[in-house]
């Protein structure tokens, strides 16, 4: 960590994502010759085969010839040829001095919005390749960059992994500019701060900051931007990349940093004082600092009645323990504490497990792991067969194993019920750690039992209270406990109580109500 | 990485994570078999004798905090030098102030290894008849070790956390008091002569061991200025503890029953039944759940000491776990040192006697110096060293 | 430091306890031979023990391999008997006969034979409160004639016998007809000064149980059978139940028959002298269940003259019961001992108790209710 703030400080993002650049081309200004300016972008891109360069006439000026170059796919050609085409070969009347006519462009042929004057050949490539095009005239030494981004994208769908009954239907898309503006739009506030950035030395994706000035405690948005800057990486293709460079540590199975498809989480958690880090490419936006107890909040708490929310709350925590430990437990009853359970069951359990062959440990390690493999494998399965592959991995598989003598019914329910459990988590990236942790509890349960798994819970629980996220310790606010803060973690009181902001995140302003 | 070094800023501990601190060092095995002795020396009235022994070990802890308040955020290895030695040559007050940390580390290793062991024969006797004795030992130092040799503010928090996991096991033995208890078995009450009613205060007394821990968290305390408040309603957290279970162990078995129980909250736990159990017996999940509370001792006793050696002897902080590993062989052979469970109690009984008297002696006779010499702590905007 | 030998130190601690599983204490549930009755007969040698162990694929609804209906009754357990000086030495030959280890962890149910009660049971007691896996919380019996035959009825309502007994006895008790004690409370009765351990007796034939009264012990040692009817008062005044329906001779001929509902009893004791003298007031309140002698019951001068018939009958039984106890058992099963303990200390240790009990002057008064006639308004 140390380390890495040390290495920020030397560097700056900006200048290093331009080095292969500037490699390249230098600080070369546009040329007065067009031919040269066309040779020379041709030549940076290596004859891109996507690379489209329309000379033409301007019907001004049918001595001057200019060029329109964009790439393939990447721009809004439509636009292009209806607003910047279209008036510049089609409009009459003849100007002779060449200045004029670089500023009549300027002042009604381009019909466009978005248009710069542009020297730097450097800024013209990049923004080319960014999906602009750039337009040049023969002996001007200005070029015009046009905004025309305009690809092939998907529109603003369902969010897929955080499905709502009550809420917002808008996901978070792949276009950076879609969903700052799918934020901006729920926050209409002028302190909505949004920084850019270019990571990645080749990729050079766009990353936004967003967080509300005066809300946000300063010093994590500073250790953010720190960190973000101390990247150094090639590409940068999700949000993933992003998070893992930029965590307190690697050494945990827990995520500190949160990730969501949806426009209104972010905004909740803008509110609350936290920072969002949109990626261009991915939907998923990043969420920092974030603390364990939000990872089982879903979005949908806040929209439904809090008695509902809470109840709901309580239920996935019961999940969550489910899926961790019911294995471990299973181990742990049968072969240390079967007095612990009813006469009658043991007799069935015992029944049951006459004919296993194995171990507990190994029958739920062997049932565990396939459950896992069929897990993942229905994620791979082609759409329409998954859901059907899976019935038939569950049910046929698992009865056959049970009838076959291979495992216990009762081992078949504990697996049905820890699988099941750890869908009711909302954010798959935790569920995801559980599943993880779920296979060292189980061997400890075999080793030592209820004792074993109690020891493993305090060595879980200390890794957990270590742990902090942009600074702040992750198991707050129960630990350091924020009384104030409880009435948001494992109950969620009305909207009417939470008239503060959570102390958690240090807010700068913390009062939700009387502000403007 | 050295987790301690991850974040600059050292974050001392809150007020109720000081109270927390407190109950869970002083609430540990002893609930495992405490009203044994009391019902030895007192019978049904242990109900009140309890009482006035946790009057008691308010008076104690009274004494310590009193004491450490005239040096508010500062760690006793800073000020008790200062307080022992002249201003000019602190050499000498470090070399005073030694008998003094030695004398309270003695307890603090003494007590962690046999609760080590004491909680050991626990699970021996009631889920592991055949795991040997060293291998139970090892899995609870090595994961105490681990955990006490993180910062401290971790360990507060863990404390913190782990508060109210302990009053999950006092419901069950309230709610077992209430279905199986006899009024008639707690009378007939005021039997004992003064002789014997003294006896059994100072037996109850000398359950509440433990407090001492102040001495190396104090120093951390944010507003040590409120550390009266929360300390005493920690001991008086523990003395309901207590109360709750030593009235329903009496109100159950009686007192001549529970003179013979080895382990008699697990017999308590024993004697429960709740219509729609899903488990049936419920022992082995206290002695599950009692982990917490065994363990939390453990850890705050065994932090404390680390703090001490690390502090006192300016050891780089990252080190912790180093000096951490040296003490399990020593903890080890503390351990394994009693030959059998009769000597187990007799060293229990020692360590019990020991705590309270070490921690009175060395606060009376240090608040009488700070008094005599009419030093407080200096600059209280001064604070300790951090860690990292 | 190595950063990449985190995760590895961390998965060689858990191959290393992979390797431990399995070891020392770890017994799967079908390695143990759950034993869920206990019995133990006196034998000349010292003790007969015998177990009752369920088989599992035989017990009905485990499914196991597929086999369908199980079998019930004595098909379904298996029994073990060993005999020794010592319990344990019994155990020890049951456990020479067993295929896995034996297990007392669900053990619900101790018969213990009458002989063996009437010798003294706080050795084999103490062999059982040693050990950790035996429960407090489980049925103590005393059968008529030996446990071990009693372990070879089979009821054919239940799968496991003992369960038969088990639920015999916790009805009883639901109902408020037999005494609700059982080891736990076998226990500390034995170890209160003040009180005496009560016990249900059964009898035991091949297809049949029956509950036959309550076994009045001294300590240890059971002294005697209290009769039915008897255990009822008996169970009124020690335990404030209810007890079963009482039939009642009518001032013409037949019976009217009485159910007691609702019960509270109040003890009273005070000295004269030495000698106690305790009186215990009964309010009981029930229904009219039966009626085959020719009364009006809907005229408010036949219910009071039931109702003092009724308690006259009640107080004439507790007289026997408690003249019984006095004279023929000497021993206090009411524990009115443990008032005299907690309430005056001085007196007690004055006192002997059991002989003090044995001249007391106890009488007994009961006041009864007539809630309800049932569904006949006659």
């Amino acid at each position: 960590m140390r380390r890495r703030r040390e290495r920020t400080k030397e560097k700056k993002l900006q200048e290093r994502s331009q080095k292969q650049l500037q490699d390249k081309v230098g600080d070369r200004k546009v040329s007065a010759d067009l031919e040269e300016n066309i040779r020379f972008i041709s030549q940076v891109l290596g004859d891109g085969a996507d690379l489209i360069t329309r000379k033409f006439t301007i019907q001004y000026a049918p001595d001057r010839q200019a060029a329109l170059l964009y790439l393939d796919g990447m721009s809004n050609v439509p636009l292009l040829d209806n607003f910047v085409l279209r008036p510049m070969m089609l409009q009459g009347e003849q100007v002779k001095n060449k200045t004029e006519l670089w500023d009549l462009i300027f002042e009604s042929l381009l019909h466009t919005g978005e248009t710069k004057k542009q020297t730097e050949m450097r800024s013209m490539v990049e923004s080319l390749l960014s999906g602009d095009a750039i337009l040049f005239v023969d002996g001007c030494t200005e070029g015009a960059v046009i905004g025309a981004k305009g690809w092939q994208q998907r529109g603003v769908t369902d969010p897929k992994s955080e499905s709502v009954i009550r809420g917002s239907r808008e996901g978070f898309t792949e276009n950076l500019r879609v969903n700052t503006a799918l934020i901006r739009r729920r926050l209409k506030d002028p302190d909505l701060r949004m920084k850019n950035y270019k990571i990645g030395v080749r990729t050079n994706t766009n990353v936004s900051v967003m967080y509300i000035e005066g809300v946000v405690d300063d010093a994590v948005v500073k250790e953010v931007e720190d960190r973000l800057k101390s990247i150094e990486l090639d590409g940068i293709l999700e949000s993933g990349y992003i998070e893992e460079m930029i965590e307190d540590t690697h050494w945990t199975p827990f995520p500190g940093i949160q990730n969501t498809e949806r426009p209104d989480a972010a905004v909740a958690n803008l509110l609350e004082g936290k920072i969002c880090i949109l990626v261009d490419g991915t939907p998923n936006v990043l969420i920092a600092p974030a603390v364990f107890s939000q990872f089982y909040a879903s979005p949908e708490d806040y929209y439904e009645r809090y008695l509902i929310a809470t109840f709901l709350r309580g239920l996935r925590l019961v999940a969550f323990l489910t899926a961790l430990l019911l294995p471990a437990l299973y181990i742990a009853f049968i072969s240390f504490h079967p007095e612990m359970i009813p006469s009658k069951l043991a007799i069935a359990m015992a029944a049951g497990r006459a004919s296993v062959p194995f171990p507990s440990i190994v029958e739920a390690l062997v049932m565990e792991i396939s459950v896992e493999i069929l897990r993942e494998a229905s994620v791979r399965l082609p759409g329409p067969i998954g859901p059907t592959i899976g019935i038939v991995g569950a049910l046929v598989i698992g009865e056959a194993a049970v009838s076959a003598g291979l495992v216990s019914p009762l081992m078949v329910i504990v697996v049905g019920m820890t699988t099941i459990s750890s869908y009711a988590n909302p954010s798959y990236n935790a569920a995801i750690s559980v599943r993880l942790l779920r296979f060292p509890f189980m061997i400890v349960a075999a080793a030592f039992g209820l004792y074993g798994i109690m020891m493993s819970l305090m060595i879980l629980l200390v890794h957990l209270i270590q742990l902090r996220s942009f600074g702040v310790p992750y198991m707050s606010p129960l630990a350091p406990l924020r009384i104030s803060d409880v009435k948001d973690t494992l109950i969620r009181v009305p909207w009417p109580w939470m008239k503060k902001r959570p102390v958690t995140f240090r807010p700068g302003d913390d009062r939700r109500e009387g502000e403007t | 990485m050295d987790p301690s070094s991850k974040q600059g800023k050292e974050q001392p501990i809150s007020i109720y994570q000081g109270h927390a601190l407190i109950v869970t060092t002083v609430v540990g095995v002893g609930v495992l078999y405490m009203q044994r002795g009391i019902a030895q020396t007192a019978g049904a009235d242990g109900i009140w004798t309890i009482l006035l022994g946790g009057l008691l070990a308010m008076l104690e802890l009274y004494i310590l905090t009193k004491l450490l308040q005239r040096f508010p955020k500062q760690h006793s290895t800073v000020w008790m030098p200062r307080l022992l030695g002249s201003e000019k040559r602190s050499g000498v007050g470090k070399i005073l102030a030694l008998p003094f940390f030695f004398a309270i580390a003695l307890f603090w290793i003494s007590a962690s290894a046999l609760a080590c062991r004491t909680f050991g024969e626990v699970l021996v006797t009631a889920i592991f008849p055949l795991t040997p004795m060293s291998v139970i030992l090892l899995t609870l130092l090595v994961t105490a070790v681990f955990v006490a040799s993180t910062p401290v503010e971790v360990i507060a928090r863990f404390n913190e956390f782990l508060l109210p996991v302990l009053y999950l096991p006092v419901i069950l033995i309230f709610a077992v008091w209430a279905k199986e208890g006899e009024w008639l078995n707690m009378l007939p009450l005021f039997q004992l002569s003064w002789k014997e009613a003294g006896l059994g205060i100072l037996v109850s007394f000398f359950a509440f061991s433990g407090s001492s821990i102040v001495f190396a968290f104090m120093g951390y305390y944010q507003q040590p200025e409120k550390a009266v408040k929360a300390h005493m309603s920690a001991i008086a957290v523990i003395i309901l503890i207590y109360w709750i279970v030593t009235a329903a162990s009496v109100a159950v078995f009686g007192p001549d029953e529970l003179k013979r129980l080895m382990w008699p909250t697990l017999d308590l736990v024993k004697s429960a039944e709740f219509p729609g159990m899903i488990l049936e017996r419920l022992e082995s999940g206290l002695i599950a759940i009692w982990v917490v509370a065994v363990f939390t001792t453990l850890v705050n006793l065994l932090a404390a000491l680390i703090d001490i050696i690390v502090r006192l002897f300016r050891i780089q902080d990252r080190s912790r776990k180093w000096i951490g590993l040296a003490l399990i062989p020593v903890l080890y052979f503390l351990a394994i040192w009693p030959k059998d469970i009769q000597d187990l109690f007799f060293w229990n009984w020692i360590v019990g006697v020991y705590s309270p008297l070490v921690s009175i002696t060395v606060g009376l006779i240090l608040l009488a110096i700070a008094l005599l010499r009419r030093k407080k702590g200096g600059d209280p905007h001064v604070p300790t060293p951090p860690t990292s | 430091m190595f950063p990449l030998l985190r995760p590895v130190r961390g998965w060689a601690v858990l191959c290393m306890l992979l390797a431990l599983t399995g070891c020392w204490d770890a017994r799967e549930v079908e390695e143990r031979t759950s034993v869920i009755a206990l019995g133990v007969d006196a034998h000349p040698q010292g003790y007969e023990v015998t177990v009752q162990v369920p088989n599992p694929l035989k017990v009905v609804g485990s499914g196991g391999s597929g086999g369908g209906g199980g079998e019930g009754g004595q098909a379904a357990v298996q029994l073990f008997t060993g005999v020794g000086k010592t319990l344990n030495d019994a155990m020890n030959e049951i456990r020479n006969q067993t295929n896995q280890r034996i297990f007392f962890g669900h053990t619900q149910l101790l018969m213990l034979g009458d002989q063996m009660a009437r010798k003294g049971i706080s050795g084999m007691l103490d062999a059982l409160r040693r050990q950790q896996e035996i429960r407090r919380r489980q049925w103590a019996l005393v059968v008529k004639g030996k446990a071990k035959d009693a372990m070879k009825a089979s009821p054919k309502l239940e799968q496991i016998p003992m369960e038969y007994m088990v639920y015999l006895i916790a009805n009883g008790v639901r109902e408020g007809r037999y005494s609700s004690e059982g080891l736990s409370d076998l226990y500390s009765n034995i170890f209160n000064p003040g009180k005496q351990p009560i016990l249900n007796f059964i009898e035991a034939e091949p297809e049949k149980v029956r509950w036959l009264g309550l076994a009045i012990m001294n300590k240890d040692r059971m002294v005697g059978l209290l009769p039915r009817k008897e255990s009822q008062v008996l169970l009124q005044l020690r335990d404030e139940e209810v007890g079963e329906s009482f039939n009642t001779p009518c001032h013409k001929r037949g019976y009217i028959v009485f159910q007691p509902q609702g019960l509270k009893r109040d003890v009273r004791i005070q000295f004269q002298g030495i000698r106690p003298v305790i009186r215990v007031n009964v309010d009981l309140r029930g229904e009219i269940v039966e009626k085959s002698c020719d009364v009006d019951l809907s005229r408010d001068p036949v219910i009071h003259a039931l109702e003092k018939q009724v308690r006259r009958r009640y107080e004439h039984l507790a007289q026997t019961m408690v003249a019984r106890l006095q004279k023929q058992f000497r021993t206090d099963a009411c524990n009115f001992g443990n008032r005299v303990r907690a309430y005056y200390p001085q007196k007690w240790k004055q006192l002997d108790w059991s002989e003090a009990f044995s001249q007391a002057d106890v009488r007994v008064n009961y006041h009864v209710k007539i809630l309800r006639i049932g569904l006949e308004a006659k």
